[in-house]
């Protein structure tokens, strides 16, 4: 299956993915314009990717800033794998965080509010 | 609250001087870091954002830095989806608008000054007087259940703007209506981050 290959903006991330390894990177800052519009594909991606019968993804969050409307699109995006999730599949997100930044690790536990999917908070020395 | 306008113009129709020379923004009383007054488009967001990061990251840790940026993104990107004057730029719409940010003696204070609508007043004043009215416990609970109703919404913003403002800067929002003719209003709105 095809891969996404997005180089990173001043203001959007970088978004891999890599289907042979079953995986995702976003990689970045994110405050686009359209949020909704910048994520579609990912999220496509990953619905056609688990569609085709695969079994297992884990997609890779370094994000050290992200504005609200991105934050509405992660949680479409969380709320896609935690479907899949319970539909069995072995879904994975790693969120990492900064401890140079005191809200970083909050601002990435909000976002898992209310979600079922299976997760990890790690903390980096920097993104 | 309203302001006594004497010149009733929009806030496009101002000068820089004008805007900094109104009540609400003398009461500020800081220095001006950035001044911008025209189409807010996320080319303008994008690049005075990179200038105030790079000011700020000269003097504060990164903790403050993001804060700081972050509550700039929100206020600004409001204006360019939501100001009620707008500019065609190649058939899409851009919001018009003004930002300012003051370096205080307490902190950094920004402001951004937008036109809305009578009916958006009403909603905007409604909105924020729910938040200032909320510890930090209501204010987390609000963003819960605002981000349930957005899940199914398709607008571009997430309506979380103002709760992630209050949040970050842990000051209540700021604001003030002034009449600019024809049942329009312009929209000061100003948020305070404290430091040390």
């Amino acid at each position: 299956m095809e891969n996404l290959n997005l180089e990173a903006t001043k203001y959007t991330p970088e978004i891999k993915t890599d289907s042979g390894n079953a995986e995702i990177r976003i990689y970045g800052s994110s405050y686009p314009e359209n949020a909704n519009e910048f994520y579609r594909p990912v999220s496509e991606w990953i619905e056609n990717f688990l569609d085709e019968g695969n079994h297992k993804l884990t997609v890779n969050f370094y994000i050290y800033y992200f504005n609200t409307s991105t934050s509405k699109s992660f949680l479409n995006i969380l709320e896609i794998l935690e479907k899949y999730s319970e539909q069995g599949k072995d879904i994975n997100v790693n969120w990492y965080y900064t401890e140079d930044d005191e809200d970083s690790l909050d601002n990435g536990e909000r976002l898992f509010m209310e979600i079922d999917v299976n997760y990890q908070l790690i903390p980096v020395d920097s993104i | 609250m309203n302001l006594v306008s004497q010149t009733n113009k929009q806030v496009m129709e101002k000068t820089i001087e004008e805007l900094l020379s109104t009540d609400f923004v003398k009461d500020i009383n800081g220095n001006t870091m950035i001044a911008f007054n025209g189409v807010m488009s996320q080319d303008v967001i994008v690049g005075l954002g990179e200038v105030l990061r790079s000011e700020l990251h000269h003097s504060h840790p990164l903790t403050i830095v993001n804060r700081i940026f972050a509550i700039y993104v929100e206020m600004t990107q409001n204006i360019l989806h939501y100001s009620n004057s707008k500019a065609d730029s190649n058939g899409k719409e851009i919001g018009l608008g003004s930002v300012l940010v003051f370096n205080t003696p307490d902190g950094y204070n920004l402001v951004t000054v937008n036109q809305v609508s009578e009916h958006q007043k009403a909603l905007l004043t409604k909105k924020c007087e729910l938040i200032n009215s909320m510890n930090e416990d209501e204010l987390k609970d609000h963003y819960l259940q605002k981000r349930r109703q957005s899940a199914e919404s398709e607008s571009k913003g997430a309506g979380l703007g103002f709760i992630d403002i209050a949040r970050r800067s842990g000051q209540p929002i700021v604001y003030s209506f002034e009449s600019s003719g024809d049942s329009k209003f312009n929209f000061y709105l100003s948020s305070k981050i404290l430091i040390g």
